[in-house]
């Protein structure tokens, strides 16, 4: 139809009235089948009209007269639109103003996203600055231990990745990995006949080698691998665990001992012997049946490892650990004299820096890096004990305890969260190798009036609790660096800037692929409560927090105020993830402060009761006269009841017990795990801290 | 005598529906149709007639259908529905009482000799 018209217009009309038709139809502005109608009914009227006229000038003249009846071709084009559009089935109406709503809501979330994505940070106030003043001193500076550790943290040398010092310190610091140890003893007595008889008919390979290509081989063992030669241009190896258990299963199955199907690369660490091995093959040097002699290295080297290890961390160290961690612990005298000089200091302080330039650090970014080898210093003092205690030298290792618990004071009651975590967590081990020193050896009186003097000086204070401030000038100055400052709402979420955020979290995988759907973070944005709402909920929380810190975990159990990690879980997610994300189970952790403090306390007493033991020839019938004897200033208090910690005298013994979380005395029978092992601080029973408990109970 | 005022637009659309009643007609031979049945005193001016029969469709008074014409051309025939059909009776009747108030204003003077 459209065609038709058109070719009816442009055949029989003069030039003047195609234009004139032109004209009306282009200033319609309306739908294009619509103006195709009215375009050929126009054309149609002219034709009607000019069809009597006889030559072409005639024609031209008519259509001129007609155009100016029709009058203002404006005016003609307006009416005839609105004329036109009143035709329009309501549907198409329905459908026209739906299209046209939803553009403009397009337009409007497109302008809307604009904003919010140009949104930048005011950064208003150095929150690095208030979280140092919050945590300086009023005291002498040579009184900081704080350059003490930095000289240790210098001098530190870490062992050798993956080698046997890091392994025999894994499963000594891992609870329960001691028993997960692979020994001689653990197969059958068949079994075991087999693998010696398997070293003796192949002893003479071994002893075929050259001392010093034994001497190269043992070294190897040390990174825990095992060279391996299977006519490849270069020597492979395979970790001294895997190849073990390989040799012994082909023993077992009586079948030939052959190279594992698996190798490794060449360990990338320092000192590696790699290059005597490199230089056997590139020689042709290989001694024959290498393989067969390292292998009987390698079970020599088991058996003497393992098995002797105890399976409970609590016994005194076996020859071998003893011979393999003494050197690194003698490496390290140096880096310990220093930590132990700074934990004898009454605080420590350090100045946080940050490049100016990196506006975009978090507090605790700047914070925890110094931490993971604080961490390792402290780790180092435990095994600079356990050597000490071996060595027989019991009031040294007493005393490295001693600084332990204190180096852990420095870093509770200021800070955030993770730093005073880290300092209960060093204090715990302090306490924890007192006790286990105080069940394996006798200890003279002068000593445990000495190491019980000096635990109680640790906080001389009064027992630091948790304290939220750090925690909350953190989160506070996260909140600068990711909302806008202001305007509507009081401030929204950058999603760039969250973004960089989460990217900064190396363990929280999930955030960089959110990252990547730029407009679905800008939509979580959006949705996320405002920069107010954030803050004022953030306060409500560590104001919760303080509160519930200063109360003991049994005055929580009663009710006395409810739970702030509650209070942070009954908010949605989706509106408030910054705080889910960022907030720590925070009444937790001031549980663990009580916990440490109840911990704290029976040891000292543990150590008074000792004295009054050795003094007296027997225990006190309670805890009162201990205290009346001058053995103690004030009764241990247990957190989980408000009351006293239980004491009670054995045959020659004596028991000490917290309620623990279920609040109830359970007459001293102790909490167990999930595995039925006994536990502290479960629901399921007391905590007992003396007798010390067995790991494997 | 031609006229085309306010006058004649306010009866306009009365006038096509009474045009229409008659048989179905296209643009061009509806504005010879007026012309020439009031006797060349009604004009409708041709930038009026398409507004006013679209308006008039809109409002369901008319239907407008392309059919062939005589010519052999394509032309939009309107035709008068029912709908327009009733609304003319209503245009009518008040007309008739507007006539016989005027020849009562003007003492029976606009009454035809």
């Amino acid at each position: 139809m459209a065609k038709e018209h058109k070719k009816i217009e442009s055949q029989n009309l003069p030039a003047c009235a195609v234009e004139f038709i032109k004209l009306v139809i282009k200033k319609m502005r309306y739908r294009r089948k619509v103006r195709q109608d009215v375009q050929a009914e126009l054309a149609a009227h002219f034709e009607d009209e000019l069809k009597s006229c006889a030559i072409d000038q005639e024609k031209e003249q008519k259509a001129q007269q007609l155009i100016a009846e029709f009058g203002d071709l404006e005016l003609l084009a307006v009416l005839l639109r609105r004329a036109k559009k009143r035709c329009r089935p309501l549907w198409r109406t329905v459908v026209v103003r739906t299209l046209q709503t939803i553009g403009i809501l397009i337009l409007c979330f497109i302008v809307y996203t604009v904003w919010f994505l140009t949104g930048k940070p005011a950064i208003r106030v150095d929150y690095l600055a208030l979280f140092n003043q919050m945590s300086r001193p009023q005291v002498r500076n040579e009184d900081n231990a704080w350059p003490y550790y930095e000289k240790a943290i210098n001098l530190y040398i870490e062992p050798v990745k993956g080698g046997v010092v890091e392994e025999f310190i894994f499963y000594r610091d891992r609870r329960g990995k001691l028993e997960e140890v692979f020994r001689f003893t653990d197969l059958s007595e068949d079994e075991q006949a087999q693998i010696l008889e398997w070293i003796q008919n192949n002893q003479k390979h071994w002893d075929n080698l050259s001392a010093e290509q034994q001497a190269v081989i043992f070294k190897c063992f040390r990174y825990n691998s095992v060279p391996v030669f299977k006519g490849t241009l270069a020597p492979l190896y395979t970790t001294f665990g895997s190849m073990t258990r390989h040799i012994i299963e082909a023993v077992k199955q009586n079948g030939p001992v052959t190279e594992p199907g698996y190798n490794t690369v060449v360990p990338v660490v320092t000192g590696f012997p790699d290059a005597p091995f490199t230089e056997w093959v590139k020689e042709n040097k290989v001694p024959p049946n290498f393989f067969e002699a390292v292998s009987v290295a390698v079970l020599h080297e088991w058996m003497k490892r393992y098995n002797n290890l105890p399976k409970t961390a609590r016994i005194a160290l076996s020859n071998p650990e003893y011979e393999y961690l003494s050197p690194w612990i003698r490496k390290n005298e140096a880096a310990w004299r220093q930590f132990k000089a700074g934990s004898s200091k009454s605080y420590c302080y350090r100045e946080y820096e940050c490049d100016p330039n990196n506006e975009k650090k978090n507090l605790w970014e700047i914070v925890l890096p110094n931490f993971s080898r604080i961490k390792d210093l402290a780790r180092l003092g435990i095994w600079h004990c356990r050597i000490n205690l071996r060595e027989g030298k019991t009031h040294q290792a007493l005393e490295d305890c001693v600084a332990l618990a204190r180096a852990g004071s420095h870093w509770q009651g200021k800070g955030t969260i993770i730093e005073q975590l880290v300092g209960l967590a060093i204090s715990a081990l302090a306490h924890e190798q007192i006790m286990n020193i105080l069940a394996t050896t006798d200890i003279p009186t002068t000593d445990l009036k000495q190491i019980q003097q000096q635990l109680s000086e640790v906080y001389q204070q009064g027992y630091p609790l948790m304290n939220m401030e750090g925690e909350r000038l953190a989160f506070l100055n996260i909140v600068q660096n990711v909302f806008t400052d202001g305007g509507p709402g009081g401030g929204h979420l950058i999603p760039q800037r969250w973004n960089w955020l989460m990217d900064n979290e190396n363990d929280f995988e999930m955030w960089k692929d959110l990252r990547l759907l730029t407009p679905l973070s800008t939509a979580v944005s959006i949705i996320h409560a405002r920069r107010d709402e954030t803050v004022s909920k953030a306060n409500e929380f560590y104001n919760r927090c303080a509160k519930n810190a200063k109360i003991t975990p049994y005055e929580k159990h009663i009710g006395k105020l409810g739970s702030a990690d509650k209070m942070l879980f009954s908010l949605p997610e989706y509106r408030y993830f910054l705080l889910h994300y960022f907030m720590p189970a925070l009444d937790r952790a001031s549980e663990i402060v009580y916990r440490a403090k109840v911990t704290h306390e029976s040891t000292v007493t543990i150590l008074a009761l000792k004295q009054y033991r050795l003094e007296k020839n027997e225990y006190p019938a309670n805890l009162n006269e201990l205290v009346t004897a001058g053995y103690l200033k004030e009764l241990p208090m247990d957190s989980f009841s408000n009351k006293p910690l239980v004491y009670k005298r054995t045959d020659d013994d004596f028991i000490l017990y917290s309620f623990s979380y279920n609040f109830t005395d359970d007459g001293g029978e102790p909490g167990k795990n999930r595995d039925g092992r006994v536990a502290k601080w479960r629901d399921n029973g007391d905590t007992i801290f003396w007798p010390v408990q067995k790991e494997n109970e | 005598m031609k006229f085309e005022s306010q006058l004649l637009k306010g009866i306009a659309p009365v006038v096509v529906l009474e045009i229409l009643s008659r048989g179905q007609m296209y643009g061009y031979e509806l504005s010879q149709a007026i012309e020439q049945r009031s006797g060349e005193v009604l004009t409708l001016g041709k930038g009026t007639l398409y507004p006013l029969l679209y308006n008039l469709e809109a409002r369901k008074l008319v239907k407008g259908k392309w059919e062939d014409a005589d010519s052999g051309r394509k032309r939009r025939y309107y035709s008068i529905t029912s709908k327009g059909k009733d609304e003319l009776a209503k245009q009518k009747a008040q007309l008739k009482e507007l006539t016989a108030g005027l020849n009562l204003v003007f003492g029976g003077a606009l009454t035809p000799a």
